[in-house]
Order: C-alpha cells, then sequence, then structure tokens
C-alpha cells in the first residue's frame, strides 16, 4: 500500500540523520578509544563493526541534538519489528556482497572477465534494490527515517537511471547464456570452438552401465569452481569473445557505461541498515535472557535523570555467555544533584555500576537502545574518564603524579556537557591525600555542573556537597561476606562492614581477648 | 540386474539383524561344525552359510525355489565353485584401484573406475563363459534365469562396446568439453563431449577453433588446465565410479549367494563322501506341523565321528509335542538335535540329514538346554536357566518351535518337573510346537497322562543286555533312567546289586490322536 502523504521523492534520505546528510553541528565529541576502553564499549563496538569498519565511528560519535536521537529512536523502535528488520537485513548482506564484487572487478585485469563480474554485481544490485522495495511497500511504515527511505528508493527504483541499467542488465546477460562453446585440453594444448554438436560422452557411459543400476542416480558433486580467473581462463574467454562477438559486445557495453554501479543513496542505506541491526543482533542473547532494554526518554541537561535497572552491558554479555546472573541497579540525579560518589565492599559491583552509567548516556547519544528498564537522560557533548592505570609506574609518588596529570586533562577538557566516569581515583595514594585531592575534583566537576559517577574508597567524599549522592555497594545482610552487588542509594557503612567481618572470623577486639585470657 | 539366487524376488541380505537367540541355538545344535565342513577356511562363505542357516525362509514357496537352486548345483557343484573363484579373484583384483582417500579429483576418480571397470568387465564375461557349456543342464528357475542374464546382457557385442569406451576414457584425443558462460563468465554447466572419430587432424583443421599452447614451465597455466579437467569430468566421474561400485554390488552379490551354495555343496559332498543320505525335504503347506522321517540323523556328530551315525525314524505329524525320554547317553539329545537341524536346514531351504523328510515351514526355532553335570553352580544354574526361559517366552510366538533338553534338571525332580510342565503346557496351549529331552520321571509321566492327545512319546532304547541301540522308538516314559546301565558298564556291577528295571513299556504306543484332524 503505497503512501500518498509521504515526503517528496527526491528527498535525499539517511537513516541516520533527518535533514543533514552529514550531520554536521549535531555531533558531539567521539569516544577516545581510552574512553571506550574504559567503558568496555570498545569490545562491542569492534565486534559490531567487525565487516562493517565504517560503523565504528558512528558508534564511537555521541549525537547532541535531541531532534536526531528521536529520529534514531523511531527507527529503532521499528526495526525491532522482524518483518521490517528483515528485508533491510537481507538488503544490506546483498550490497556488501556487490560491493565487495565491484571492488573485486577494479583489480582485475582481463577485460572480459571484469565487464562478467561486473555484470553479476549489476544483477545481484537490480536484484536487492527491487527486492526491498517491493517488502517496503508492503508495510505499514511509522518513522519518518524508513518512510523517507523508502519514497527515495522508489524514486531511484523508477527513475531512468536505474531502468537503463536494467535493460543494459538484461540485454548482456540473455546475450551470455547463449554462448555455448567448447574446449579441447591435450597435454598442453588449448582449442576453442563453437559446439558442432558431438555426441555428450558421459549420456552414453551412463546408458551403457544403465543395466547395472538399481537405485536412483548418485548425485554429482562437482569441484567448487574457483571465482579467480587466471590467465588460461582469461585466454580461453577472449577466444570464445572471438567467436561470439555480439554476445561480448552487450557485455562490453554494459560495463563501459553504467558506471558506477551503485545509487549513493542506495548505497548509503546499505550503510546505514548495519548500524541498527548489528547492534539489535548482537542485543540478542540479552533479551533472550530477559533483561530489560529501552529507549530512554530525552531531557535537558540540568533535568532530574535517571535509571532502573541499569546495568553493565559487556559484563552482562558475558556474565549471561558464563551463565552468571547479572545484577541490575537504579540511580538517580535530581538537581542540584550532579554526581554519585560510590563506595562500600571491594569487588562489588562498584566499577560496573559506574561503566554502567557512562555505557547508557553513550548508548542513549546514539538513539540505541540502552540497558536498563527505563531511563531519563540529557544528551552530553562527550564522555572523559579516568580510570586506575596498570602502568609500570612503581613510586606513588609517580602514580600519583601520573594520575593528577590526567585527571587535570579530564577537568580542562570538560564541558557542562560533560558526562565523567572516574573509577578509583588517588585510590592508591594516601587517605589524606585521597580526600582531598578527590575532593578538590569533586568540587570542581560540581562548579561545571557535569555529570559524573566517582568511585572511592573515601567515605567523606560522598558528602562533599548538594551535588553529590551516597551510592554504597552493599553485602548481604545476614553475612558481609557475600557480596550482593546491588549498589544502593544511601549514606557510607563506613566501618560497620569490617567490624562484621571481623566478628565472623572471630578478630573482634573483644573475642580476641577473651582468648588470650582463656 | 539381479542375482535373486536364494530368494525369488530379493537379493540374500548378510547384513540382516539375526534373532537374538540365534547365537544359542548355533551353539546348541553344533552348527559350527556344520559351518567349519562348508567355509573350508574361508571366512566368508562361513558367515553367508551362517546367515542362511539361521535366518530362515518365509514360506513353503520360497523354501521350494532354494531347494531347486540347491537341487542344480548339487547336479553341477564345479561350475558353481568356477564361477565364485572367478568373482572372488576379480574383486580383489579391483581393490586395488580403490583409493584409500575420501575424496579425489574427478581426474583421479575417472582413471581408478576405469580400471576398476577393466577388471569387472573380464570377470563379466567369464561368467557368461563359464555358464554357457551347463545352462541347458539346469532347470531352477534362479539358476535358469540367472544364466539367462549372462547370455543376453553380458554379450561379447555389448561387452566390446564397454570396452570401446573405456578405451575413449583414457582420453587418447584429450578432453574435449562443452560449456556455457556462467556467472562472471566463468565456464559452467560443462558437458564432455566424445571428439569425431576422424580424430584430431581433421578437426584442428576447422577454420572455427582457435588454439594456444602453454609455455614452458607454465605452472600455473598447467593447474588451470587441470581445474578445467576436472571441471569437465566430473559429471562422468561420478558415472563411472557409480557404474562401477554398481557392478561391483552387482558381482559382491553374486558372489555372497554363491558363497552360501558352495558352502552347501561342500557339506553335502562331506555327508556323502561319508555315505550319509541326504534329502532335499518334502515342504508341505498344513495348518498342524508336519513330521516324518526316515534316517534322520544329526549331521554334526556324523562329521566329528568317523563312522556313520544311526539314524531314526520319526512320525510326528500334527504333534505339537515331542517328548523323549530314557537311557542316559542312549541318543536323546542327539536326536532332539537332529531334528533341529533338520528343521533349520528345511527352512534355509537346504537338503536335510535324513533318507526321507516331510516336513512344514515354522516359525522361529528356539534352544533351551540345561546342563545337569554342572552340579556345584546347581542354585545359581537354575535361575540362569528361569532367566533363558523367561527371554525365550518374552519372544517365541504361536508357530515357533521349542527345543528344550533337560531344562530345570538343575533343580530336584519335583520342583523341575513342576516348572518345566507349567511352561511346556503353556507353550503347547498357545500353540507352540516342543520337542523336550527329559529324564525328570515326574514331568514326562504327567505329560504322558495329559498331553497325549497332541504329543508323541518317544524312548530311548536299550537291548536285554542293557547296551544302548542309540535307536529311539515310541514309548511311554520309564520311572527309572539308565544310570545304572552305565554304572554297571563301568563298574562290572550294578549299583545296590539289584537287577534293571523291568520295562513296563514294551509295545509303547504312539499317542492317539484325533483322526484326520477332526
Amino acid at each position: 500500500m503505497p503512501a500518498t502523504t509521504e515526503e517528496p521523492s527526491e528527498a535525499v534520505a539517511s537513516l541516520l540523520w533527518p535533514c543533514v546528510r552529514d550531520g554536521a553541528g549535531a555531533q558531539g565529541q567521539p569516544l577516545s578509544d581510552e574512553a571506550a576502553h574504559d567503558l568496555q564499549l570498545a569490545p562491542l563496538f569492534d565486534a559490531l563493526s567487525r565487516d562493517a569498519p565504517w560503523l565504528r565511528p558512528w558508534y564511537a560519535t555521541p549525537c547532541t541534538d535531541v531532534e536526531v536521537v528521536a529520529y534514531r529512536q523511531q527507527i529503532a523502535t521499528e526495526l525491532e519489528r522482524e518483518e521490517v528488520a528483515a528485508p533491510l537485513a537481507t538488503f544490506a548482506r546483498r550490497l556488501q556482497r556487490v560491493r565487495q564484487r565491484e571492488e573485486a572487478v577494479q583489480r582485475v585485469t582481463y577485460p572480459y572477465v571484469a565487464a562478467a563480474w561486473f555484470l553479476a554485481a549489476a544483477q545481484r544490485y537490480l536484484h536487492a534494490t527491487t527486492e526491498l522495495l517491493e517488502e517496503l511497500e508492503a508495510l505499514t511504515l511509522e518513522s519518518p527515517g524508513l518512510r523517507g527511505c523508502r519514497s527515495a528508493l522508489r524514486s531511484i527504483v523508477t527513475g531512468d537511471r536505474f531502468r537503463d541499467l536494467a535493460t543494459a542488465t538484461g540485454a548482456a546477460q540473455e546475450a551470455m547464456e547463449g554462448v555455448v562453446y567448447t574446449v579441447r585440453v591435450q597435454t598442453d594444448r588449448v582449442t576453442v570452438d563453437r559446439d558442432h554438436g558431438e555426441a555428450d560422452l558421459t549420456a552414453e557411459v551412463a546408458a551403457t552401465f544403465a543395466r547395472f543400476r538399481t537405485g536412483p542416480p548418485r548425485p554429482v558433486d562437482r569441484p567448487p569452481v574457483e571465482p579467480g580467473v587466471d590467465h588460461v581462463a582469461a585466454r580461453i574467454l577472449e577466444l570464445v569473445a572471438g567467436q561470439h562477438p555480439e554476445a561480448f559486445a552487450a557485455l562490453t557495453e554494459l560495463h563501459q557505461h553504467h558506471q558506477p554501479l551503485l545509487d549513493p543513496t542506495v548505497a548509503a542505506l546499505a550503510r546505514e541498515v548495519p548500524f541498527y541491526l548489528a547492534y539489535h543482533e548482537r542485543l540478542q542473547r540479552i533479551r533472550a535472557a530477559g533483561l530489560p532494554l529501552c529507549l530512554p526518554e530525552l531531557v535537558d541537561q540540568d533535568a532530574p535523570c535517571g535509571a532502573e535497572d541499569s546495568y553493565d552491558l559487556a559484563v552482562a554479555l558475558k556474565q549471561l555467555a558464563d551463565g552468571n546472573p547479572v545484577v541490575p541497579n537504579d540511580w538517580h540525579l535530581d538537581p542540584p544533584e550532579r554526581v554519585l560518589v560510590v563506595t562500600g565492599a571491594n569487588q562489588g559491583g562498584k566499577t560496573t555500576f559506574a561503566r554502567a552509567f557512562g555505557q547508557l548516556h553513550h548508548l542513549a547519544s546514539l538513539g540505541l537502545p540502552v540497558p536498563a528498564r527505563r531511563a531519563r537522560v540529557g544528551l552530553h557533548d562527550r564522555v572523559l574518564t579516568h580510570f586506575e592505570r596498570q602502568e609500570r609506574i612503581t613510586t606513588l609518588r609517580g602514580k600519583l603524579q601520573d594520575e593528577l596529570v590526567r585527571v587535570h586533562a579530564l577537568l580542562e577538557e570538560a564541558t557542562p556537557g560533560t558526562v565523567a566516569v572516574l573509577n578509583e581515583t588517588f585510590s592508591s595514594t594516601t587517605l589524606q591525600d585521597a580526600r582531598e585531592l578527590g575532593s578538590a575534583v569533586l568540587q570542581r566537576i560540581a562548579a561545571l555542573g557535569a555529570r559524573a559517577v566517582f568511585v572511592t574508597f573515601v567515605d567523606e567524599l560522598t558528602a562533599v556537597g548538594p551535588a553529590t549522592v551516597s551510592m554504597v555497594a552493599t553485602v548481604a545482610p545476614d553475612d558481609p561476606t557475600v557480596r550482593t552487588f546491588r549498589v544502593v542509594r544511601r549514606p557510607p557503612d563506613g566501618l560497620a562492614h569490617a567490624v562484621a567481618l571481623a566478628e565472623r572470623y572471630g578478630l573482634t577486639d573483644e573475642a580476641i581477648r577473651q582468648r588470650s585470657t582463656s | 540386474m539381479n542375482v535373486h539366487l536364494l530368494h525369488p524376488d530379493r537379493d540374500l541380505d548378510l547384513e540382516v539383524v539375526l534373532p537374538q537367540h540365534a547365537g544359542t541355538v548355533s551353539d546348541d545344535l553344533g552348527l559350527e561344525v556344520l559351518l567349519d565342513r562348508m567355509a573350508e577356511g574361508d571366512e566368508r562363505v562361513r558367515t553367508a552359510c551362517r546367515t542362511v542357516l539361521l535366518a530362515g525362509l518365509e514360506d513353503a514357496r520360497a523354501v521350494r525355489y532354494r531347494q531347486a537352486v540347491v537341487a542344480d548345483v548339487l547336479r553341477a557343484p564345479e561350475v558353481f565353485a568356477g564361477l565364485y573363484e572367478v568373482i572372488v579373484a576379480g574383486l580383489e583384483l579391483a581393490k586395488r584401484s580403490y583409493s584409500g582417500l575420501f575424496r579425489d579429483a574427478p581426474d583421479a576418480l575417472v582413471r581408478r573406475a576405469v580400471e576398476r571397470l577393466q577388471v569387472s568387465t573380464d570377470v563379466l564375461r567369464r561368467l557368461r563363459q563359464d555358464s554357457a557349456p551347463v545352462r541347458s543342464d539346469l532347470r531352477s528357475e534362479g539358476v535358469t534365469r540367472l544364466f539367462e542374464l549372462f547370455a543376453t546382457q553380458l554379450d561379447e557385442p555389448y561387452l566390446r562396446e564397454v570396452e570401446a569406451q573405456l578405451e575413449e576414457l583414457t582420453f587418447p584425443r584429450g578432453v574435449l568439453f562443452a560449456a556455457r558462460l556462467g556467472r562472471g563468465a566463468v565456464g559452467t554447466g560443462f558437458e564432455l563431449k566424445r571428439p569425431r572419430p576422424q580424430g584430431w587432424l581433421s578437426r584442428s583443421l576447422d577454420r572455427s577453433g582457435a588454439s594456444f599452447e602453454l609455455a614452458d614451465r607454465d605452472d600455473e597455466g598447467i593447474e588451470s588446465l587441470g581445474r578445467l579437467r576436472d571441471q569437465a569430468l566430473a559429471e562422468v566421474a561420478v558415472v563411472l565410479s557409480q557404474a562401477s561400485d554398481d557392478i561391483e554390488v552387482f558381482l559382491r552379490q553374486l558372489r555372497d549367494e554363491l558363497a552360501v551354495l558352495t558352502g552347501v555343496a561342500r557339506l553335502h559332498a562331506a555327508l556323502t563322501a561319508k555315505g550319509e543320505p541326504t534329502c532335499l525335504p518334502e515342504v508341505v503347506s498344513a495348518p498342524t506341523p508336519k513330521l516324518t522321517a526316515r534316517g534322520l540323523y544329526d549331521p554334526a556328530l556324523s562329521l566329528q565321528l568317523a563312522e556313520q551315525v544311526v539314524g531314526n525314524d520319526l512320525d510326528a505329524d500334527d504333534a505339537l509335542l515331542v517328548l523323549i525320554t530314557g537311557a542316559n547317553q542312549g541318543g536323546k539329545s542327539t536326536l532332539l538335535r537332529s531334528i533341529g537341524t533338520a528343521q533349520l536346514l528345511l527352512q534355509a531351504g537346504l537338503f536335510v540329514p535324513a533318507a526321507t523328510f516331510v516336513g512344514s515351514v515354522g516359525g522361529q526355532i528356539y534352544t533351551h538346554f540345561g546342563r545337569e553335570e554342572d552340579e556345584q553352580l546347581r542354585r545359581g544354574k537354575l535361575e540362569e536357566e528361569l532367566d533363558r526361559m523367561r527371554t525365550i517366552v518374552d519372544r517365541i510366538r504361536p508357530g515357533d518351535l521349542l527345543l528344550a533338553n533337560e531344562s530345570f534338571a538343575a533343580t530336584n525332580e519335583r520342583e523341575g518337573s513342576e516348572l518345566a510342565r507349567q511352561v511346556f503346557r503353556a507353550h503347547l496351549d498357545l500353540g507352540i510346537r516342543v520337542v523336550v529331552v527329559t529324564h525328570l520321571y515326574d514331568l514326562a509321566e504327567s505329560l504322558y497322562r495329559t498331553e497325549s492327545a497332541r504329543g508323541v512319546f518317544l524312548r530311548a532304547q536299550r537291548e536285554e543286555d542293557g547296551e544302548r541301540t542309540f535307536r529311539i522308538e515310541p514309548g511311554a516314559p520309564l520311572p527309572t533312567s539308565y544310570g545304572q546301565d552305565l554304572y554297571r558298564r563301568i563298574f562290572g556291577e550294578s549299583p545296590s546289586g539289584t537287577a534293571a528295571a523291568e520295562d513296563p513299556s514294551q509295545g509303547a504306543r504312539r499317542a492317539p490322536h484325533p483322526q484326520g484332524g477332526a
């Protein structure tokens, strides 16, 4: 059912950008490799763009424009429908092969071979594009992005250029199909000829031995045809061409007069589809495990924000693969709150919590589903991270210096629109240094108005000012040695945890004394 | 082309799953002795004969078909043995052309298939030539049809044509093929052609062809030509491999069926050489089992003795129960085995160890042989016996035959008799034929009283002087066995000095049963 109220058919369509082709002015600062590593998004993005390297910068670059993100969110929503996603996935895969073929053709030095591969690529391209349009026409689409693409596709497919290509391709194909030739291979001599109707030797042999046959004939397992071309094959083809000039004229015509093969809009579409589908595919295991995913509500940067059942996507993928449970957490920041300060049990999920915070913001800014049940976030212009490094800096002084240099750089770069993730910053220095330096850094961040998560062992940093919120990685109430990986909003435990552990092992002051006096 | 020597409508299947109890039957009847004689060291003959003996035929028609073939084989055993040797040698030769590799290039496949076919063709010619002289002397449907097949399907003109084609497939004039242009102008749809008979010279003069030659040491070009050859030969390679497989399947089938017949002829020769009678039994189709024999003996026993064995006469038409009692070592077990072996051979469509034999085709044959000598293991043995019997009861069906030799002798007479009585009566009531050898007087006497209507009662005889005659004649069970005979012979005096009991069954009777089955 072709819609009549769609965009003008000449519209330049993109699945990433509603109006502007290149997204100029709507993009923030790309996630640095370091930050992508710290947030554990790097392995995810690497996996997503393994066969599609052009996706990598798209995944790295946040959008700062609510309109763009909303445009993408609508597309992402619509692509949740299998009947919408499937034809686009097929199309993207086919076009990928066309592009590879096209590139391969460029490297072929034998003109007839190049032309023949061009013909094959043209057939794939025509088929993939026409079929996609047909399938999209049968769907009711809601998102402006997909409607615009369908509309653009329609005008391309019905346009002169596409039709001429189809005609020339058909003519060349028909001509090629009509060519029958014979080859005689002797020791080192090859003779190419037209078919003179010599008897089919295989059929003769089959007939001779038919009387011994009691079952059905065995299927022929042919050796695979090598797509590569060597000089012998090329030479044979030249001789064949010489004996079938008309057929090869049609082929040459196609190759010479229909370049470049791909319509740029179609090519762009094929590249953009995997941005959504690769991500969707990658998250299949998450969905299957029943973990929530959502498209976040977009609010202003200084508005209240938060997430329910937020979790670290990288850890979740690994935990699910290992058969372990994933523990999600809630957080919220109500102005003037800007910074989550996380303390609590060692190995209790603090780092994971901090990463989830950063991941959620970055993925939200891409317009893709985020790992949470519900989320409300403001867009950011950059994500900055500071994680403890395992460099070979052996002196405390050297290590602290390095940390300070990096934190300084972070603060220099930070803007009010920044999302910062600081993990165990100053954790290897003295408590006094950590308290003082941490406090200073937190105040700088608070003053900027940037949103941040700050993981520390220093309880006092949880109450630096109205901008900080205390979050605690908890242990089981009845057994302090059991970590729950739950990070909850409450004042720091202080020494409670240590006391509980001591009691459990009979190492409290009282217990030790009793023992020694008994 | 089908062999169908041993079955009117199908090939002998050596892969047939023998009944689970076949091994026991074989052991209890001493079939290995017969198989040794049949095989004469040829394991293939042994295996084939074993299968044929233990997998009985389904009905009288199938039995008569095979009997006729066996009769032909016994008329000209040297011809059949000769055919068997020719095939065995040919298949052995062909095996040398097999490859150890799982997958091979078509070029190599063709070469090997041609070699195998050349060997097979020689064998096929020998089949026709060697069978021709006796063709007119033989009468059975199976042999006549097969030898007719040799004469008409493997005639000289046909075999010459095969040889000419095999010569063509060594490609003395090079490999000629037609092809079309597939995707990327790569050759496809390869069709192997037979070059014009006038040879390459005239063809090369044809101006429509164009040739080129590979440069010296153009290894890449030679590889390329090899690939082309493989493409061109892929189909014919399969056709040829299949043809050679087909012919070898036929030859192997013929070899296996001839192996059986060769074994049968050898066994016949061995028995005849000893002067033992054999006959092809008359097979009667009737609602009740038929069993009338003259001079019935145990061939396994005979083959192990230098002298001829004593045959027995048996009139057990329509009897469901045959109960054999009498003197120890008086030939009871031998008679039981004779009956079982004869029935097995009858159902296998072979000759039987008797001067005359009238019988009917029944179902499966089961054996339950007790081993009373195993006194020390008495208790465990009873349980083992009961277990074996339960297994039989689980499987045995109306129409089957149970041969019971001293069943339940492992316990005391009262207990053993009661167990056996229950079991045998149930079998009889189910319409299962039971042949019982027992020294359990309680059992024998009660069966004699209650089952006379459907039973035949036989007794191992002794002369007045106590010498056993090994002849078994109709007779009612006696309350004592002839252990004292043995005792006397071995000790030179009777135990406790008493005289042997008088025989109350002089003039023993055949159990009366309703005349004409009314």
